[in-house]
């Protein structure tokens, strides 16, 4: 396998890195997380001047025809700043299901995606749903002017500056059935939309949806209404490559700041990388890296092919990895920093933060492990 | 060997930075001439001929040579070096300044040689040693040159005394013109204190300030020391102060006697800036900042009480 | 008027570099390498010279190794409109990269011709001070602006203590310092651009230029490590040590 990049692959990469160096200081990322937005606005407009936010489209969309390793290209860089764009949601998430679903018509709120113009967020989860797509109790009526949404949606991230929320709403059957599920865009600010915006613990902002009698547009149904759940699920494994990206270079970040701890604090008149305990825990980390690295590679090779077992399983496996990796090295750095790895002012604390969330967004570990084991038995 | 040394001055006054090159030109032996281009400088050449170790000081005096520019000034230079022929100079030095750094390379060209830049040390007649990599490693460099063309930097080198000598002062009649350039006009930053680089104490404030206002701590204390203010990229990333304010490998290299860093962390890119300073002093409220690694004397306080305690106590 | 833009591959800034074991050098094996950041300000200066309508056409040119092609390309990116490398795999000085852009000026023939004041790696800060000598043309170094009309350019330059202006006849070599401009990103746009731009490859011989140099590095060393000193307890201590230890008061 070739794993080097092209000319513009590795010029991709170095626009993404020298943005985020200059834009997020870690000074910055504060200014970010407490504004009212919860990120950057001026960096998503940026990213979007710079073509950045139209990578996966396809050029008749106004997008470039990016596949899973640009993508994963600029979201490496994006987790090693820490940035908290909604890029996964907006761009990758919920982008992606109007490529796949939507009509013409749709398609053409792309181009304001594509150019960063457009916020979009993504309202699959419920509080009893545990990660599974299928578990909706939100309920679509069917009226005379389209339909009617009523339930309650949960973490939805960005929803609160989001233009249009992708909503997954249960048009026939029950609580978890594979069928009857449908796609509607929703306007925040329609009636009977209620968002309560609350922080994240990786210091995103997210917010709870209450729906109540939300009148939506026939034309605004995306897909064959109850069809939904398959693209829903392609979807997602592409957010989940993604994620991984997002993942491997934030744990690439906590590894080199704990190295470098390790090869600067001294105790007992010496660098405490000198002491052997400490050497194979750092050594621990870094195979947890290589691991992740790996799979985050794979998942970003599969994610882009047509729906398959193999690609289903890659995903679940490479989200389990990195997961597994996340929390480890997360939990690692802090224990090699002792205090100062959970101190507000040092960046680690927040590497940490992050990749315990990002262990949980899109299913945990263990979600996946038995997602795994079940595509092994229908193998 | 006879040795050329450019002489740094603004038609007045020698500049210090002149003394540590004649002690680097010292360091490598033989008989040492300094060159005085400008317009009016006879000053600077009489201040030049009192310089210890000096053998003879050439005075080019000419409207040409008025504002150091280096079309017309490195010419001379180069004619300087070719013309001695058989007897003439084994090497030219100037300061690495911006004049130095400007005129020397042109110098270089001209006499179809390789230039040594910014040299700390002296080897020998003809190795020297330089930093890299913004003096992350330090080369080790051998000429081969008839014409040895080298800038140094002021802060490897002990300046020679000012006063000692009785040289000649000899005229030099050529006078270049290139006329491809033309000086227009400058900006020197009117300041009381001395000038950063040249300063023998400097006070640097750091993102521990908090605020470019508290920085009048900073300059309370450097009048009590007449020493000048710098700051670290933190701070002027900050906005705290002005970039020219900026000590660090991408701001101002200094090496004075007596560095005192306040609220500043010590990251590499402004260790790289300081670290040749005779001693260095810290203060921090964090005891595990890197500063303290290579402070000679490191104070755990709080700036705002200990800064104002310093300035009362001198 | 026609732009000529100088660029070298050197290590990225961000990297820290280590000394080889054998002292031979640094070691640069599996290290990151970018476009030299004064490099960056000097394309940035010469694509803003061709937004303002002065410049018609920016060529870069880079001497180094085949890989520079990649800085090359990323010059393209930012709004070069093509480029020239001359590839010589061996290390050169500043004096053999001046005289092989001598050449190249010599065929191009442009009005302006932007360099970075120097390179971080081997900081020597001399290539545009002696391209200058060798084609007889004004310098204007260490420029914070840069201002072209008609056949002349005027460049206000960072010197000690302040800033000076010179006025340079046309053609003229400028060299950049950090604050004449911040750089821009290259956009996804102009990066798919930049492989459709011309690059045509050189070699010294080619040129007719000998690289030969009069200077030799013996040994590259790491710097020598300064000792933490001792705590204070007090500024009356910190007083005391100044003046009766260090005697620097």
């Amino acid at each position: 396998m070739d794993f080097k990049l092209t000319e513009e692959q590795q010029m991709l990469q170095d626009t993404a890195t020298r943005l985020v160096r200059d834009a997020y200081s870690f000074e910055a990322r504060e200014h970010y997380a407490q504004s009212d937005a919860g990120f950057s606005l001026a960096f998503w407009q940026q990213l979007g001047e710079l073509g950045l936010t139209a990578v996966p489209f396809p050029e008749d969309l106004g997008g470039f025809g990016g596949g899973g390793v640009d993508t994963m290209l600029l979201m490496t860089e994006f987790g090693r700043g820490l940035c908290l764009e909604p890029y996964v949601e907006s761009v990758i998430y919920a982008g992606g299901l109007l490529m796949q679903l939507g009509s013409p018509a749709q398609q053409n709120l792309l181009q304001q995606v594509a150019s960063g113009q457009l916020l979009l967020a993504t309202a699959f989860e419920e509080p009893q749903s545990h990660y599974h797509l299928n578990d909706v109790q939100t309920r679509a009526e069917q009226t005379a002017e389209g339909w009617t949404l009523t339930g309650r949606k949960a973490v939805v991230i960005g929803g609160h500056q989001a233009g249009l929320i992708l909503v997954s709403a249960r048009i026939s059957g029950d609580s978890r059935d594979e069928h009857g599920l449908g796609l509607f865009l929703v306007d925040p600010q329609a009636a009977g939309v209620e968002r309560r915006t609350y922080p994240t613990v990786d210091g995103r902002k997210a917010c709870d949806l209450y729906l109540d009698k939300v009148t939506v547009s026939a034309d605004q149904v995306l897909g064959e209404p109850g069809q939904a759940l398959a693209a829903l699920r392609y979807q997602q494994g592409r957010a989940i490559a993604a994620q991984c990206a997002d993942a491997l270079g934030s744990m690439q970040e906590a590894c080199r700041l704990t190295l470098d701890y390790l090869k600067t604090r001294q105790q007992f008149g010496v660098a405490i990388g000198q002491f052997q305990v400490l050497q194979h825990r750092m050594v621990d980390m870094r195979t947890e890296l290589e691991q992740a690295t790996s799979m985050a590679i794979l998942a970003a090779c599969y994610c882009d092919e047509a729906h398959s077992l193999e690609r289903t399983r890659t995903l679940a496996a490479a989200k389990f990895i990195v997961t597994r990796a996340a929390r480890n090295i997360a939990e690692q750095a802090i224990q090699l920093h002792g205090g100062i790895g959970m101190t507000w002012e040092y960046s680690l604390a927040h590497h940490a933060k992050r990749l315990v969330m990002l262990s949980h967004q899109f299913g945990d570990d263990d979600h996946h492990l038995k997602a795994y084991a079940a595509l092994l038995d229908a193998a | 060997m006879t040795i050329l040394v450019i002489a740094e001055h603004d038609n007045k006054v020698l500049a210090p930075a002149t003394l540590n090159t004649v002690a680097a030109a010292a360091k490598i032996g033989g008989d040492i001439h300094v060159l005085v281009a400008g317009q009016g400088a006879g000053a600077v050449a009489e201040a030049a001929a009192k310089v210890a170790g000096v053998s003879k000081v050439l005075l080019a005096d000419n409207a040409a040579y008025a504002h150091q520019l280096p079309e017309n000034v490195a010419p001379l230079i180069a004619a300087l070096g070719l013309e001695a022929g058989g007897s003439g100079y084994s090497h030219i030095l100037a300061a690495a300044t911006s004049n130095g750094k400007n005129i020397l390379p042109r110098v270089a060209a001209q006499l179809d040689v390789d230039q040594i830049s910014e040299i700390v040390s002296v080897e020998s007649a003809d190795t020297f040693k330089r930093p890299i990599y913004a003096g992350n490693a330090i080369a080790t460099v051998q000429s081969t040159a008839a014409v040895k063309v080298i800038t140094v930097r002021a802060t490897g080198f002990d300046p020679v005394a000012a006063e000692g000598g009785s040289a000649a002062v000899e005229a030099v009649a050529a006078a270049h013109d290139a006329g491809t350039s033309s000086f227009v006009g400058e900006e020197l930053a009117k300041s009381d204190r001395p000038e950063l680089t040249a300063a023998k104490i400097v006070v640097s404030g750091g993102r521990g300030m908090q605020n470019g206002d508290n920085f009048k701590h900073l300059y309370a204390l450097a009048d009590k020391l007449g020493a000048a203010v710098g700051a670290s990229r933190a701070a002027v990333d900050a906005g705290f102060v002005p970039n020219d304010m900026q000590v660090g490998q991408t701001g101002k290299i200094v090496a004075p006697q007596l560095y005192i860093a306040v609220g500043i962390s010590g990251a590499i890119q402004h260790l790289a800036g300081m670290k040749d300073s005779k001693v260095i002093v810290a203060i921090n409220k964090d005891e595990e900042a890197p500063i303290f690694q290579v402070a000679d004397y490191g104070l755990v306080a709080d700036l705002f009480e200990a800064v104002p305690e310093l300035s009362a106590s001198l | 008027m026609k732009v000529l833009v100088a660029v070298k591959r050197v290590v990225d800034y961000n990297v820290k570099v280590r000394v080889k074991a054998d002292n031979s050098g640094v070691d640069l094996a599996n290290v990151k390498m970018s476009m030299n950041p004064f490099c960056e300000i000097a394309v940035e200066e010469a694509v803003r010279l061709k937004e303002n309508g002065k410049a018609t056409e920016i060529v870069v040119v880079s001497v180094g190794p085949s890989t520079a092609q990649e800085q090359l390309r990323t010059a393209l990116a930012l709004g070069a409109d093509r480029a020239v490398l001359v590839e010589s795999a061996e290390e050169l000085t500043s004096l053999a990269v001046a005289k092989l852009l001598k050449a190249v000026v010599d065929k191009e023939q442009p009005q302006l011709v932007i360099l970075g004041k120097q390179a971080i790696d081997s900081d020597n800060n001399q290539t545009g001070q002696m391209l200058a000598a060798l084609t007889g043309y004004g310098q204007g170094t260490f420029a914070s602006k840069v201002e072209v009309s008609g056949d002349s350019v005027a460049v206000t330059r960072e010197i000690d203590g302040g800033a000076q202006t010179v006025s340079l006849k046309l053609p003229a070599i400028v060299t950049t310092d950090l604050r004449l401009n911040e750089p821009r990103y290259a956009s996804l746009p102009n990066i798919m651009k930049a492989k459709k731009k011309p690059l045509e490859v050189l070699t010294p011989d080619a040129l007719g230029v000998s690289t030969a140099s009069t200077n030799k590095t013996v040994k590259v060393q790491a710097p020598a490590a300064r000792s933490a000193g001792i705590k204070v307890k007090s500024v009356a201590e910190l007083v005391e040590k100044l003046k009766n230890e260090a005697k620097v008061l």
